[in-house]
């Protein structure tokens, strides 16, 4: 029951993931089955949050000409049409220009004394307020509250503080991911019966009966409980946010495998935590809390106001001085709504030509107040529709020669600047795709045996990818394994606590050199420790699948690796293999066992370490995701090159690039990689795409379904550094001295495009003069913003590379290569990347409008005083709610707004019904394009038609010039 | 009799009990004169109190600082300062003390000033509510800061600086050390907490913000002025 009911509410609260795979997300994506609009304003009640950008700045877009005059009047036309007002059109866009940025200051105390206000204004508003009645002014001033907020309102008690100290405390130390030295214990019993465990709860019973007793203890009644656990989740909406996708991440995440905590089990916690602080309190239940406040209902409510600071605080000392209640809450509500008359009688002077009477003026101003968000947001998106729908498409033509190179990137908007550069210089053609190449896989790095999903946070890959050194490794373990017992013996020394002072006063300095040097030396220092650095060999992937013999081998080989070393350990001596193999199937088989071993050393085999039928099972079937089976390798190849548009007129090389960023000291660095590999580096699908792409046997089958590529075209994977906007190419070894000629001049256009690169990007990077300063923040430590990342970005474009080349595009848009001649008839392909990139864009973009608009709700505010907790993502001080979203640094500048915020504008070139069939068959892409969460913008180049979608239609708004066929 | 007239002027009985609920504001004015009086009566005439005065005025201070971490209101804040350092007149000679009491009488008019501030812009000197000074009115939020710090007795800030001056040269026993302690940790738990609440914390979405006119900033300068000179002297008495 229980259960069901927070099932209803936690939709609200937004997703968080560990920051180490940052995933760019839209808070509200709860509410994406609403009306983007009608969401917003859902979600601005709930959260308490901001949900446009205040008047003033989309009026200084406005006078900079970014948002169109004829656009805005038309948005505004359509909403006073809405409400019968047009007849007020004038009125309305003064107000909206002029008025409504200078707001509050109509609203001054001074005039109370210098202006009589209308009674009849003043009883009207009283009606339309919430200061109506005081039985609704008590239930809107309580709406979302505990109980122990309300408690602290009215009595002057701190327990919402303790309360959440102790909340705060528990889950960070039960979601810890290594970051203490000392873990709790038992968490693997799991959150609830854990905390039991951790506070000595006698309750027999599980979570949800536990919630459902505190709810009874509290008297909270069933209708409202829904409502209660909302406002308990919202509390804490950034811990309940990476709890709720712990649990629905469950067969990916490990910490989640191995420690299980869910919403329900968090939601026990805060309730026992309520419980503690409110048992022994004289009111201690909603019905003698609800009977105080009926009782009391004057000082009740001012209490609540002080509390929520909407009591000026004149009325703080009237209320300090023990003056009448009933006169003071009297006296606010009269001035509140004389305040608001005033303010609406001096807006109507400004606006004389207005002919209603001032209760009509007042409903006319509620609407635009209420409106106004809305009509600047989609003025600004129009104009910005406006602006580009006619610079696309340009007369170049097809190159007649053949391409040197073709160089596939990120469709992250951070690639457009050095695909322009590049396409400028020579003979080269560019394509974007989401970094993932649509292959989505399990990656395992040499040396870390750490899972990581390069595929996009909707998508859970099916094949594994192990990196297996190609070369001799001996010197580089040995390195690692220094530099490893060294951070241990550190760590060691640091955490034992008889032994960090004399490690300070012993080595301290060793650090000093460290701090000083990054701080003040940061290019020569990392010099100089880089040259310290173990090399990692050469490497390769496991592309081809493991036949059953094979899977079968390892399968056993990893059993009985494990039986070895535990049982040699504990019997002292080597065993042979046949008694290995014999321990083994007695262990899964049952069979009689011939070796002498202690039965409690069988019977850890079978429960601490698994080696089970079960377990091998299991072990067999991870074995078999292993790598691809040729038909996979072929499909894989086929979708990646078919949605680009590269079917034919193969270059010499065809360069995929992946992504990743470098900086140091950023606990958002993943925030700043490739958004469609779940906020890691890129890098392995480019590789594994490559080393795909230039198999023959692939390519003889993918010739057979209709793709010829030359034998002689290469497949080189690289990586963009995006801090640097250096590119740099692997397994180039496999070119033969010709080619290898050949190369080194796409290397050489390639850094040329890069400086290039740097050279744009120095003109929007604070205190940034030279190339130089741009490397240097790669790797200074005290550098909170070591490039803009995704800032600015507001549009994809969806289609072929001809119709943006000719533009600069200032690293804002999403630039998706598709070609819609080369789709099938069901939208396969159109379908694909509606589901991926766009849905990755639209994240990547709502993360975006809410960190700027309102940092303190959806953000993650300054870096500056960030501590990074149980490494799984950062809070405030000692204790506060986890940061979600986007740090300040990434989306102000100065404290204005560097990002702009708008909706993502999705450009699409492709016909209608073809549009209309990939929107009908996404599953995920469809409730946002419907809803409107992005801005859909069709280019109907075969019938000659620009659409944009609106209000559940598509609607015509040019006609094509140039490329109708 | 003269013991009991120096109580009165010097702040050492909380007398404001009577009158702050009609004269919070007005009160001030009487408290800044009332012991710039006793001030000159102790200096001309080289009054010395005893113990008994001490008592009264530790009990005073006590009791202020509970007042003040009860209020809110910046005009009562005002003259709870004064009678939170009460004991400090009786306590130190006042060739040591005067120039600690001159410096603690200009950050409480300081203080004072800020509470007119917040009256004229925000409808009264409460400033429950209105946090973020630092954000939302830069100047104003320095000039407060500067007053709090200093009534918090942080060094170098000259009240720190006078009042060390005074304790080197001052014989001690328990009763100094007792009146140490109180007033100490009294202005310091009552400048942090408004410093916390108005400077630093939350700024209220709802209160339109205004900083200082050119008059409030010509004001306020003239007195970190006058505020800096005593620092400087004060640092170069320590220093002898």
């Amino acid at each position: 029951m229980i259960k069901e009911k927070l099932e209803y509410v936690q939709g609200i609260i937004p997703h968080y993931w560990p920051i180490t795979t940052f995933i760019h997300h839209n808070p509200l994506k709860g509410f994406e089955k609403r009306k983007f609009k009608e969401a917003l304003k859902i979600a601005k009640d709930i959260f308490d949050a901001k949900v446009y950008m205040d008047s003033e700045y989309y009026v200084s877009l406005y006078k900079d000409g970014k948002i169109k005059q004829h656009l805005l009047e038309e948005n505004l036309l359509n909403v006073l049409q809405e409400h019968n007002l047009s007849k007020y059109f004038h009125e309305a866009r003064t107000f909206l220009i002029e008025i409504s940025p200078r707001w509050e200051s109509y609203r001054s105390y001074k005039y109370l004394n210098e202006i009589t206000p209308e009674e009849k204004l003043v009883k009207f508003l009283k009606t339309q307020s919430m200061y109506k009645d005081l039985d609704s002014l008590v239930e809107s001033l309580t709406k979302f509250m505990t109980f122990y907020e309300i408690y602290d309102a009215i009595f002057d008690t701190n327990l919402k503080e303790l309360i959440e100290k102790e909340i705060i405390e528990y889950v960070s130390r039960f979601l810890d991911q290594e970051q203490t030295t000392l873990s709790m214990y038992q968490r693997n019993l799991g959150m609830f019966n854990t905390f039991k465990y951790y506070e000595g709860v006698d309750f027999s019973g599980n979570a949800e009966e536990y919630i459902q007793k505190a709810l009874d203890e509290l008297k909270v009644d069933e209708n409202s409980t829904p409502e209660y656990l909302l406002a308990h989740l919202l509390k804490q909406a950034g811990w309940a946010g990476f709890i709720k996708y712990r649990e629905e991440d469950k067969d990916y995440y490990y910490w989640q495998q191995e420690y299980p905590a869910s919403l329900i089990d968090y939601m026990a916690v805060r309730m026992f935590y309520e419980q503690k602080y409110i048992r022994k309190l004289p009111i201690n239940n909603f019905n003698d809390l609800n009977k105080y406040i009926e009782d009391n209902k004057e000082y009740v409510i001012l209490k609540l106001l002080k509390y929520k600071n909407l009591l000026p605080p004149k009325y703080i000392d009237m209320l300090e001085n023990g003056e009448d209640v009933s006169d003071i809450l009297h006296k606010f509500i009269l001035e509140k709504i004389e305040l608001d008359a005033i303010q609406i009688q001096l807006i109507k002077n400004e606006l004389i030509t207005f002919e209603g009477d001032l209760i009509e003026f007042a409903k006319f101003v509620k609407i635009l107040r209420e409106e106004e968000g809305y009509i600047w947001l989609k003025s600004l998106e129009d104009s910005y529709i406006e602006t580009y729908i006619n610079e696309f498409f340009s007369s170049s033509k097809a190159p007649k020669e053949r391409l040197l190179a073709s160089l596939v990137m990120c469709i992250d908007v951070r690639s457009e600047t050095i695909r322009r550069f590049l396409e400028r210089i020579g003979p080269y053609e560019t394509y974007g795709i989401a970094g993932f190449l649509r292959m989505p896989i399990t990656f395992i790095e040499f040396d870390t045996g750490h899972e990581l999903f390069l595929c996009p946070a909707v998508i859970r890959p099916d094949n594994v990818i192990f990196e297996l050194p190609k070369e001799e490794h001996k010197e580089y373990m040995a390195k690692k394994g220094f530099t490893k017992t060294l951070k241990k013996v550190l760590s060691d020394l640091k955490n034992n606590p008889y032994t960090p002072f004399i490690t300070v006063e012993a080595i301290g300095w060793l650090f000093g050199i460290n701090l000083f040097g990054k701080t003040f030396f940061p290019k020569q220092v990392e010099n100089f420790f880089s040259k310290f650095r173990p090399k990692k060999p050469k490497t390769t992937y496991t592309i081809d699948k493991l036949s059953p013999e094979e899977i079968e081998i390892y399968a056993k080989k990893l059993h009985f690796k494990i039986i070895r070393e535990v049982v040699e350990a504990k019997i002292k001596r080597s065993l042979s293999e046949d008694e290995v193999i014999n321990i083994w199937e007695h262990l899964l088989y049952g069979k009689r066992l011939d070796v002498d071993v202690p039965s409690e050393l069988i019977q850890a085999l079978k429960t601490k370490y698994n080696i089970t039928l079960e377990d091998y099972q299991y072990q067999k079937e991870k074995l078999s995701q292993v790598g691809f089976s040729l038909d996979e390798q072929v499909i894989y190849l086929e979708n990646f090159l078919k949605t680009i548009g590269l079917v034919k007129n193969f270059p010499k090389f065809v360069l995929i690039v992946g992504h990743g960023s470098k900086s140091d000291n950023n606990p958002f660095e993943s925030a700043l990689d490739c958004g469609a590999c779940g906020g890691n580096v890129s890098f392995p699908n480019a590789r594994a795409m490559c080393m795909i792409g230039n198999r023959k046997e692939v390519r003889d089958k993918l010739r057979e379904r209709g793709i010829d590529i030359p034998d002689d075209v290469k497949f080189i994977p690289g990586l963009h550094t995006t801090t640097t906007d250096e590119i740099n190419f692997y397994d180039t070894e496999i070119l033969d001295e010709d080619e290898q000629i050949l190369f080194q001049k796409v290397v050489d256009d390639v850094n040329f495009a890069s400086s290039r690169s740097r050279e744009e990007r120095i003109k929007t990077l604070p205190h940034t003069k030279t190339e130089e300063d741009i490397f240097i923040k790669s790797i200074d430590w005290s550098e909170p913003r070591p490039e803009w990342g995704l800032s600015k970005n507001f549009a994809a474009y969806v289609g072929k590379r001809e119709s943006t080349k000719h533009l600069s595009l200032s690293n804002r848009f999403f630039l998706v290569s598709y070609d819609w001649r080369i789709d099938d008839e069901k939208a396969s392909i159109l379908t694909a990347i509606l589901s991926g990139p766009l849905i990755v864009g639209e994240w990547i973009n709502m993360e975006h409008y809410f960190s700027t608009v309102d940092n303190e709700k959806f953000g993650a505010g300054s870096k500056v005083y960030h501590n990074i907790v149980g490494k799984v993502g950062v809070f405030y001080g000692n204790y506060s709610d986890l940061k979600i979203g986007l740090p300040t640094q990434t989306v102000l500048l100065e404290d204005k707004p560097y990002h702009e915020p708008i909706r993502l504008i999705v450009f699409l070139e492709a016909p209608l019904e073809l549009a209309l069939k990939a929107a009908k068959n996404s599953e995920l892409a469809n409730p946002v394009i419907v809803n409107e969460w992005v801005r859909l913008v069709l280019i109907d180049e075969k019938n000659g038609k620009i659409y944009k979608f609106e209000d559940g239609d598509f609607k015509l708004i040019s006609e094509l010039k140039h490329c109708i066929i | 009799m003269k013991e009991f007239l120096m109580v009165l002027l010097l702040a050492g009985l909380p007398y404001y009990v009577f009158f702050e609920k009609k004269f919070s504001e007005k009160f001030f004015y009487v408290s800044f004169f009332l012991i710039l009086v006793g001030l000159s009566l102790l200096w001309f005439f080289n009054l010395q109190c005893n113990y008994v005065c001490i008592f009264i005025a530790l009990a005073t201070s006590i009791f202020t600082t509970y007042k003040a971490i009860k209020t809110t209101n910046l005009y009562k804040l005002s003259y709870y300062f004064l009678f939170i350092n009460s004991p400090v007149y009786f306590l130190f000679s006042i060739k040591y003390s005067v120039y600690f009491i001159i410096s603690l009488l200009i950050t409480s008019l300081g203080l004072f000033l800020i509470g007119k501030y917040y009256e004229r812009n925000y409808g009264s000197p409460n400033f429950y509510g209105i946090g973020g000074l630092a954000l939302q009115a830069p100047i104003a939020g320095l000039f407060l800061r500067i007053y709090l710090i200093t009534l918090a007795l942080y060094p170098p800030f000259p009240n720190a600086v006078l009042l060390f001056n005074s304790m080197l040269k001052s014989e001690l026993d328990i009763v100094w050390y007792t009146v140490v302690v109180v007033f100490f940790f009294g202005n310091f738990f009552v400048a942090m907490r408004i410093l916390t609440n108005t400077v630093f914390g939350k700024p209220n979405k709802n209160v339109f913000y205004i900083d200082f006119n050119v008059r409030e900033k010509l004001i306020h300068t003239l007195l970190n002025i006058t505020l800096l000179v005593i620092g400087i002297y004060g640092l170069k008495e320590v220093l002898q």
